[in-house]
C-alpha cells in the first residue's frame, strides 16, 4: 500500500482508545532561496505526532530536521520559503496563521527547547525574570508574587536545588546543565500540548546528559503531552521515543517503532547509520561505513536522494522517487528495494 | 614497549585576576599532578567531561600551553621547558589534530598551500615542485584525490576537512598524534569513516596516538589504554579490556552507564549522579569526586586517595581500594 499522507486527519478520529494527532504534517515541502533560484530542501513530508507520544526525528547535519521544528514554530530563517502543504495543530492549519495569532501559540501551545543554552538565554536578564515573561505574555492575570511563585515551583520541578536564590542569577553563573533545565523550565511553563527539543542533550556532557533525559521523561508522565525530540543521536533516540522518522536530505526515508527501526530497520541507509555507530558491546573490529557523504541541498539527485552512496542502487533510483510505503502495520519506508518494488 | 612520553607530575595553574592592579591569588586547577607513560605504537585514550582537564593535557604536551610544573620527557629527554628554534624541532614529532574542522583551516588559504606550509617551514621539502608532490602524497594518504590540493576549505565537507586536518597533522611526519575531540563533530556515517582512517594510518606509519574523547563507544574502537580524568587528575588507568570489563572506579561506572545505547536490547541499571562538576577552581577536599560519589565514605571527604596499581596495569585513585599510603 502507497501512503501519501498519514489516513486518519485529527477530525474523524472517533474511537477515545486511539489517541488523536495532535500534530500532523501533509505533503509539506519548503526550500532555500539563492539569488533567483528556489533550492528544494524538505520535499514531500507527511507524518502525525500522536497526543502523548515522544516522536523522533533522526537525521545528520543539513538532512532539514531542525528546519522541520522551526516550520512548526513559523520561526524559519528569512531565505527559507515555504512551497505547500499543510501542517495541522489540533485540526487547524498553522501555515495559515496570522502572526499575532502565531504568537499566542508559541510558548503556551506549543514550546521549543534549542541546542545550545547560553546562546538561548538573554544575559542581561535573570533567569527567574525570563521565566516569568512567559507568564506575563501568556497569563496576563497572574499578578507578581503569584508569578514568582509559580517560577520557583518551575525550577524546583526541573530539579534545581535552591531554586530561590538561582531564580535571581544570571546566566552565565549557571552551569551549562542547569542552563539547559531552565530552558526546559521556560518550555514547560504554561504547560505546553507539544513540546519540540532541538538536539537538547547535544551539548551537554554525558552524565549531564543522563540527568536531563530522565527529566525530560518524568515532565513526558507528568503533563501527558507530545515530544518532538529532533536529534542525531541514536542512542537517545532509543531511550526515549515510541515512534522515529529516519531523515536523509530533506525527506523521510523510514518510519516506523522503536522496536522497528532498531530491530528490523529496512531502508539501506538506516541499516548503515545503525552499523556505523561505534557500540559498548559487540565486536572491536573495522566499522562499517556508508561511502561518500551527504549532498548538498545544490546535489540533490532527482530521484531517491540516497541513491548515489547505496549499494543496492539500481539506474531507476536516481531518476524516480520512490513512495512511502508500508511493508508492516506502522513500519514505512521509502525504498525502490525493500520497499515497493521496481517503478512501473 | 618503550614509553615515548614519560609525563612525571605534570601541572597547569591558570591564574585569576581579581582586579586590574592586584596579584593573581586564586588558581584554575587544571592539571594537578598527572603521571603517565605514552607507550610505543599504542592509542591511549584520554576521558573525560568538560572541565575535566583532558584538553589542557594535549596542548601542554605539545606546549601550546606552558606548564606549571612537573615533567614532560620526550624519549627520555626533558622537553617541558625548551624554548625557541629547540620547542619548534620538537613539535615535528608531536603534531594535533583538532575538533572543529570548520575553525582549524585557513579559508584564504587552499588546501595544498596549507599542507605545504608546515613541510616548507620546517625544510623538510626543498623548492616548491617537491612541496606539490608531498602534498598529493599526503592527499592520496587521507583519501582524497591530490587535485584536490587547489581548492579552498569551504568545497570541502566536514568528514574531507577533517581528512585534510589529519594530512596536515602527518605531513612533517610526526611520532605522535594527539587526537582532542577529533571525530566528535562528525556525523554518525562520516564518524566511522575518520575513525576507520585512524586505525589505518597507525598501521601504516606506525603512530602513536594520544586520543582524548568524551565518548566512551568510541574509545572502544580506537585504544589500548584508557584514562579516566576528573577535575584534572587521573582517577583509572587500565587496559581497554580490563577498564571496561573492571570498571573501579565509581566515576567510571557512572560514565560508561550514561551513555545512551542505540539498541532495544534491555540495558543495565543507570547510574544517575547527583549535581555537577564541581568548580576547579576551589576543588572539593578528599577526594574530588567525593561530592558526587554514590559510595562516598567518610574518609573520602578528608583524605585524599593516591592513583594505585591494583591489578598489573590497572591504576585507581579510590579509597574503596585501599587508602593508599
Amino acid at each position: 500500500m502507497t501512503i501519501d499522507a498519514p489516513q486518519v486527519s485529527a477530525a474523524n478520529v472517533t474511537d477515545r482508545n486511539v489517541p488523536r494527532n495532535l500534530l500532523e504534517f501533509r505533503r509539506y515541502r519548503m526550500g532555500f532561496r539563492e539569488d533567483e533560484h528556489v533550492h528544494d530542501l524538505i520535499d514531500d513530508l507527511s507524518f502525525a505526532v500522536r497526543e502523548g507520544s515522544v516522536f523522533g526525528v533522526v537525521g545528520e547535519s543539513g538532512c532539514g530536521k531542525s528546519m522541520t521544528a522551526l516550520s512548526v514554530m513559523r520561526l524559519l530563517p528569512s531565505a527559507a520559503v515555504v512551497q505547500g502543504g499543510e501542517i495541522l495543530f489540533n485540526g487547524e492549519n498553522l501555515l495559515a496563521k496570522t502572526e499575532g495569532e502565531m504568537e499566542k501559540i508559541r510558548g503556551r501551545d506549543i514550546a521549543m527547547v534549542f541546542q545550545e543554552p547560553m546562546t538561548s538565554l538573554n544575559p542581561v536578564h535573570t533567569v527567574g525574570r525570563q521565566i516569568g515573561e512567559v507568564f506575563r505574555i501568556h497569563r496576563p492575570a497572574m499578578g507578581a508574587e503569584e508569578r514568582r511563585s509559580a517560577t520557583v515551583a518551575l525550577l524546583r520541578g526541573v530539579g534545581i536545588a535552591n531554586p530561590e536564590q538561582r531564580c535571581d542569577q544570571y546566566s552565565h553563573q549557571l552551569s551549562g546543565g542547569m542552563r539547559q533545565r531552565v530552558m526546559i523550565a521556560m518550555a514547560v511553563a504554561c504547560s505546553p500540548q507539544l513540546l519540540l527539543a532541538d538536539e537538547p542533550t547535544t551539548a551537554l556532557d554525558g552524565t549531564i546528559q543522563a540527568q536531563v533525559l530522565v527529566l525530560m521523561q518524568e515532565l513526558k508522565l507528568q503533563t501527558r503531552g507530545s515530544i518532538m525530540l529532533i536529534t542525531h543521536n541514536l542512542g537517545v533516540v532509543a531511550e526515549t521515543c515510541d515512534e522515529v522518522v529516519i531523515m536523509y536530505a530533506g525527506r523521510f526515508v523510514e518510519r516506523g517503532t522503536i522496536g522497528h527501526i532498531f530491530d528490523q530497520p529496512a531502508h539501506p541507509y538506516t541499516r548503515g547509520l545503525l552499523a556505523s555507530i561505534p557500540s559498548l558491546a559487540g565486536n572491536v573490529g573495522e566499522l562499517y561505513s556508508i561511502p561518500g557523504s551527504v549532498p548538498s541541498v545544490e546535489n540533490f539527485e532527482p530521484g531517491c536522494r540516497f541513491a548515489p552512496r547505496c549499494a543496492h542502487r539500481r539506474e531507476y533510483c536516481s531518476r524516480e522517487v520512490p513512495p512511502m510505503t508500508e511493508i508492516a502495520p506502522g513500519h514505512a519506508v521509502a525504498c525502490w528495494f525493500t520497499g515497493s518494488g521496481r517503478p512501473a | 614497549m618503550t614509553a615515548l612520553l614519560e609525563i612525571r607530575g605534570l601541572k597547569k595553574y591558570y591564574g585569576l585576576k581579581k582586579g586590574l592592579f592586584q596579584k593573581e591569588s586564586r588558581y584554575v586547577h587544571a592539571l594537578d599532578g598527572i603521571d603517565v607513560d605514552l607507550l610505543e605504537g599504542e592509542t591511549l585514550s584520554v576521558v573525560g567531561e568538560s572541565g575535566s582537564g583532558k584538553s589542557t593535557l594535549g596542548r601542554t604536551i605539545v606546549r601550546l600551553e606552558e606548564p606549571s610544573g612537573g615533567e614532560i620527557r620526550y624519549q627520555g629527554r626533558d622537553v617541558s621547558s625548551l624554548r625557541g628554534a629547540a620547542a619548534q624541532a620538537l613539535r615535528q614529532h608531536i603534531q594535533m589534530v583538532f575538533q572543529d574542522p570548520y575553525a582549524s583551516l585557513n579559508p584564504r588559504l587552499t588546501v595544498g598551500h596549507a599542507l605545504a606550509e608546515p613541510m616548507l617551514v620546517h625544510r623538510k621539502v626543498a623548492g616548491r615542485k617537491a612541496a606539490r608532490e608531498a602534498v598529493g602524497e599526503l592527499l592520496g594518504r587521507v583519501g582524497l584525490r591530490p587535485e584536490m590540493a587547489s581548492s579552498y576549505p569551504f568545497a570541502f565537507s566536514g568528514g574531507q576537512r577533517q581528512r585534510i586536518g589529519i594530512a596536515r597533522a602527518l605531513s612533517l611526519k610526526p611520532k605522535i598524534l594527539i587526537c582532542d575531540e577529533a571525530v566528535s563533530a562528525l556525523d554518525v556515517s562520516v564518524q566511522s569513516q575518520i575513525l576507520n582512517l585512524f586505525n589505518q594510518l597507525k598501521k601504516e606509519l606506525d603512530l602513536t596516538y594520544l586520543f582524548i574523547t568524551h565518548d566512551l563507544s568510541v574509545v572502544r574502537y580506537v585504544s589500548d589504554r584508557v584514562m579516566v580524568m576528573y577535575l584534572g587528575q587521573v582517577v583509572e588507568l587500565a587496559p581497554r579490556d580490563a577498564f571496561f570489563a573492571r570498571r573501579l572506579h565509581p566515576y567510571t561506572r557512572a560514565l560508561i552507564s550514561a551513555a545512551p545505547a542505540a539498541s532495544t536490547a534491555p540495558r543495565e541499571a543507570r547510574i544517575i549522579l547527583q549535581g555537577e562538576i564541581p568548580d576547579a577552581i576551589d576543588p572539593p577536599s578528599g577526594c574530588r569526586f567525593h561530592t558526587r560519589c554514590p559510595n562516598v565514605m567518610d574518609a573520602c571527604r578528608h583524605e585524599e586517595p593516591q592513583l594505585r596499581e591494583i591489578e598489573p596495569g590497572h591504576h585507581v585513585r579510590c579509597h574503596l581500594y585501599g587508602n593508599g599510603r
